[in-house]
């Protein structure tokens, strides 16, 4: 007896398993919003979601007065893999009117219209929950339109409890803004991330999916500093000149895979020894598995971890550099390196600096980063003057790091305020440091930017609200004289 | 007659016109040193943009490519979306620009930055 039992109970359960799988999509309305609906490709026409509870849940949709033409509610795409039936409820909400119907018609992608179901309200049952399954038998992609008619009187169509024998395939990004849209096509997608290969900036490696860039579009900004800090510097803007690139490289899951910079060194009109770092603010060093590229001189003031980031930091920290004039030589006369034209140039240096945040899939220990924690705001550049740690400079308003010394503040021209987040600013907010996005030709030892940039002050003085492309080359722009 | 009337209401526009308030104008100074600049000044060619997306309720999981660009085409930022989830980030903008442009599938909005905020409803009429 048992023996038969098991049989039987396979038997059954091969016939259940060997039944394609029926993907059904229901519509309660329950969202309670019109235009919620609509952004899932829904459309209405003459009819709305409302608050009524007389048929489920707390909202159905209800057509206006069916007056005479038509009102009706059209479905999202749908991709009917398997025979099924489409069920659902109407009835009407009052009892006037002389004549009502409801009509369903299936959709096609070409735009033929059949219709699949018809039911007259009778007199007497208009207000009759009618509960209904209609058989749809062609398989494809397909609408269902919900058309109620009628005229006289004031009672308006209800509709609700929609179950359709399929799954959704719209594309609401092709929504018209009324729920209008078109279905989904498929997408070749190599490496199977979910990031369709056409936008995938790595398509055939999963662990990667798109570039992004700071400056916008992978062009090169400029760090010019002023390292006389705290002193009043002599506006030249060429102590240290660095063009920089920098690159997020994030996975189809958003996270932070790697973080790779390229750090171009121009120009180093100071006398000083000068370094430069980046610190990412709000990004704990546990969350880098591996910092390489930089360049240390032998018996570095810095102390850096195995990781290769600075030591003692809260926030992760990258030396680029720690001399300048160890990776550029000076040419052997002249003032600075590549601020003086009567000195011979000397070839710029190019470093690479790879973070490494996520390797092969593996997170590094504190941690994944996603995109929006590390904007290109948290990039906090800065210079180490005189190969003295605690001496950083910084662009404007930008906190220094731990390791910086706090007796510098408020020394000098400095008038930066911790309890105001004011940093690296004098009394009159002249900084000594800038950052061009677009790129930036700096001027010669010793010219003033403002006498090479001919509408650097008014940009200033306006704080940026005249002439923001002041660093153009368009007539009256600049003195090239002043420019190297 | 005519012309004492005329007269007059020259006399009367151009007291008026003398009555208006002079724009004030900063001198620019000569010198950089001079410059006096708000505190809030970033001495930066691009401006911190808070771009902020509602998402839309939906059962379904939609997700593409969210690309934001600058007005000129160069691309400031990519992400795989989900349609039904909110998102916020702060871009650095050239100052120069006053919209972001946004394509998500087959949608591409321009979006005005209004007080360092541009933002954008997937909820049809969510939109100002």
């Amino acid at each position: 007896m048992k023996r038969y039992f098991l049989l039987i109970s396979l038997a059954l359960s091969f016939l259940w398993f060997s039944q394609p799988l029926l993907a059904i999509e229901t519509q309660d309305f329950e969202s309670g919003s019109t235009s919620i609906e609509e952004g899932n490709c829904w459309s209405f026409e003459e009819a709305d979601i409302v608050l009524k509870s007389n048929i489920s849940g707390s909202y159905l949709c209800q057509t206006t007065q069916l007056n005479g033409s038509t009102r009706w509610i059209k479905t999202a795409w749908i991709n009917i893999t398997t025979a099924g039936n489409l069920e659902f409820k109407h009835r009407l909400s009052g009892t006037s009117g002389s004549s009502r119907v409801l009509k369903v018609y299936q959709i096609g992608t070409s735009g033929s219209q059949t219709l699949i179901f018809t039911h007259n309200y009778q007199s007497g049952q208009y207000t009759t929950l009618q509960t209904e399954s209609v058989a749809i038998t062609e398989t494809g992609v397909y609408q269902f339109k919900f058309e109620f008619d009628g005229s006289g009187g004031s009672s308006k169509g209800w509709l609700d409890d929609i179950d359709m024998p399929g799954s959704y395939t719209f594309d609401p990004t092709s929504n018209n803004g009324s729920g209008t849209c078109g279905w989904l096509n498929p997408v070749l997608d190599a490496d199977n991330d979910g990031v369709a290969d056409a936008d995938d900036d790595y398509p055939t490696d999963p662990y990667r999916a798109y570039n992004n860039y700071y400056p916008a579009g992978g062009d090169f900004g400029t760090l010019a500093f002023e390292d006389n800090w705290p002193a009043r510097a002599d506006y030249d803007f060429n102590d240290l000149v660095i063009d920089y690139r920098m690159n997020t490289v994030t996975n189809s899951s958003n996270q932070v895979v790697e973080l790779l910079s390229t750090f171009v060194l121009r120009a180093s009109g100071a006398s000083f020894k000068n370094g430069l770092g980046v610190q990412l603010d709000g990004i704990s060093p546990s969350k880098i598995s591996l910092c390489s590229g930089y360049q240390l001189s032998s018996g570095t003031y810095i102390n850096t971890a195995s990781s290769g980031l600075e030591a003692n930091q809260t926030y992760a920290n990258c030396i680029v550099f720690d001399n300048f004039q160890n990776i550029m030589q000076h040419p052997g006369t002249g003032i600075g390196i590549n601020t003086d034209p009567s000195a011979p140039f000397v070839p710029y240096d190019t470093l690479e600096i790879a973070l490494i945040f996520i390797n092969n899939g593996i997170v590094a220990s504190g941690g994944y980063v996603l995109d929006s924690e590390m904007p290109s705001s948290a990039f906090n550049f800065y210079v180490i003057s005189k190969q003295d740690r605690g001496r950083e400079i910084h662009l404007p308003d930008h906190q220094p790091t731990d390791l910086y010394n706090p007796e510098f503040f408020n020394t000098l021209d400095d008038d930066s305020n911790v309890v105001t987040g004011k940093y690296y600013k004098t009394e009159n907010n002249l900084p000594w440091a800038i950052n061009i996005l677009q790129g930036f030709s700096y001027p010669k030892e010793t010219e003033k930017i403002s006498d090479a940039y001919l509408h650097f002050n008014e940009w200033a003085q306006s704080s940026g609200a005249q002439y923001s492309d002041w660093y153009e080359d368009f007539s009256g722009y600049r003195n090239p004289d002043k420019i190297y | 007659m005519n012309q004492i009337k005329l007269l007059l209401l020259l006399a009367v526009m151009i007291g008026l016109a003398a009555c208006q308030k002079d724009e004030l104008v900063m001198p620019i100074p000569q010198d950089i040193e001079n410059v006096s600049t708000s505190e809030e000044f970033s001495w930066s060619t691009g401006d911190i943009v808070t771009f902020r997306l509602e998402g839309l309720p939906s059962k379904v999981a939609y997700a593409s490519t969210l690309t934001l660009t600058t007005p000129d085409g160069k691309i400031l930022f990519k992400r795989l979306h989900s349609i039904q989830e909110d998102f916020s980030i702060e871009l650095t903008v050239p100052s120069i620009h006053q919209n972001l442009e946004m394509t998500y599938g087959k949608m591409k909005k321009s979006l005005l930055i209004v007080n360092a905020v541009a933002e954008y409803s997937f909820i049809p009429g969510g939109n100002k």
